[in-house]
């Protein structure tokens, strides 16, 4: 076991047809494959052979039929869990690797823009002896990179209460003395703008660091085809 | 839209706990800029004797000059009177969408006792500075509840301090900026 633990996780269902909503305008296969390979890029960005992270996967217990080949990956073992009970999630999944390690990161897996060396220095963030959070935060506030170096319930608390609002958050956490690392504008792709967002990151040369040709052509695939949602 | 922090203080004088608190804000609540206001008397301290507001607005700009987002307003000063903060927050709301009200931890419990508080709260965010040492919540009532407390770096710098030392003939070395040190000198400050 390692000292830094990372969790990525979904929020929501995304590969079972019956309960995965649509992204915007996509159709319901499109948006799955948005979904699955904005997570599978993180798969790929994480699982390296020099690692000094435990890594826990998690997909939604509804996905648990629906897992497609692209998802079947050697040594990879998912967690399947109800992502629609946070507080169960939280409190009773992760409940012993949060205490076993000394510094944790959950990561939303629409988050596009962050490998392993990336995530190696969100961890050195925490890597102090104070109580301290780090948090990444999207233009809009909306968290998701939430690190933490000392477990506590309340704080999850918050974190759900405030549906992962930064400033929502913050005004719930006035007893903690958690001193706060902040990383801000990450990119989450949740709606059409940040769609076009992920186009525009992905036409840099600076994005092979975090996704590879091989996922750059997933992507382009769905560039080429919502073309008209681009401009 | 512009986001800023409007900081107000007696600034006697600034310190490097004051400019460390300012940052972690500033990046904690993603504010374009800090706004420091010096009071001409804080309704806090009327009893209290400061030294001139021109010394401490020379000196706030002096340590304020080079940081492209910190800066400093002598709208409190140039009134002449006691320094109300609603007064204040009306006056820069004019000019700026969205303030965060940044207050010292313990103004957050003695909030119920300033001049139009609820007016305040519909105006700006209240923004508590905590540190580690702060003591417990003393109570909470709604103006607890509005505001965001924000957890900042621990340095535990006191204006008092600064202006004891001086009186006494002490260093303030590393407690203040250079430039602000030097001003002190100059103008013989807290020397009385």
């Amino acid at each position: 076991m390692h000292n830094n633990a990372a969790y990525i996780i979904p929020f929501a269902s995304f590969l079972n047809p019956e309960i995965l909503n649509a992204f915007e305008n996509f159709t319901l296969e499109d948006s799955k494959f948005l979904k699955s390979s904005l997570y599978l890029n993180l798969v790929e960005n994480f699982l390296t052979e020099e690692n000094k992270t435990d890594y826990y996967f998690v997909l939604d217990e509804c996905d648990r039929d629906f897992i497609t080949d692209d998802f079947k990956i050697e040594k990879l073992n998912f967690h399947f869990a109800d992502l629609k009970n946070q507080n169960l999630l939280f409190e009773n999944l992760f409940f012993k690797e949060f205490n076993t390690h000394k510094n944790n990161i959950i990561l939303s897996s629409d988050l596009i823009g962050i490998n392993r060396i990336e995530l190696d220095k969100y961890f050195n963030l925490l890597n102090i002896d104070d109580e301290s959070l780090l948090i990444g935060k999207s233009k809009e506030g909306v968290i998701g990179v939430f690190g933490f170096n000392s477990y506590s319930v309340d704080i999850f608390n918050c974190l759900v209460k405030s549906d992962f609002n930064y400033n929502a958050f913050l005004s719930c956490i006035k007893t903690f003395n958690h001193f706060i690392h902040t990383l801000n504008d990450i990119l989450l792709i949740k709606n059409i703008e940040h769609f076009k967002q992920l186009y525009i990151e992905l036409s840099q040369k600076k994005s092979m660091e975090y996704c590879s040709q091989q996922m750059h052509e997933k992507f382009t695939h769905l560039f080429i085809e919502y073309k008209e949602l681009l401009k | 839209m512009s986001k800023v922090g409007l900081f107000g203080g007696t600034f006697d004088p600034i310190h490097h706990g004051h400019l460390i608190t300012a940052q972690s804000v500033k990046e904690l609540r993603t504010l374009d800029k800090i706004i420091f206001v010096p009071a001409f008397i804080s309704p806090h301290k009327q009893h209290e004797k400061a030294s001139s507001a021109e010394h401490r607005l020379n000196m706030l700009r002096l340590a304020l000059n080079d940081i492209p987002f910190f800066e400093c307003s002598d709208f409190e000063i140039k009134q002449h009177t006691i320094s109300y903060t609603i007064d204040t927050l009306r006056e820069f709301k004019k000019y700026f969408d969205e303030i965060d009200l940044i207050i010292g931890y313990d103004n957050i419990f003695k909030f119920h006792t300033w001049k139009e508080p609820n007016e305040i709260l519909k105006l700006a965010n209240v923004i508590v500075l905590k540190r580690k040492s702060s003591h417990p919540l003393d109570f909470v009532d709604k103006y607890v509840e509005a505001a965001t407390f924000v957890q900042t770096r621990g340095i535990e710098i006191s204006a008092t301090d600064i202006r004891n030392r001086v009186h006494q003939g002490l260093p303030i070395h590393y407690l203040v900026p250079k430039i602000v040190e030097n001003y002190i000198y100059e103008h013989k400050l807290y020397k009385a």
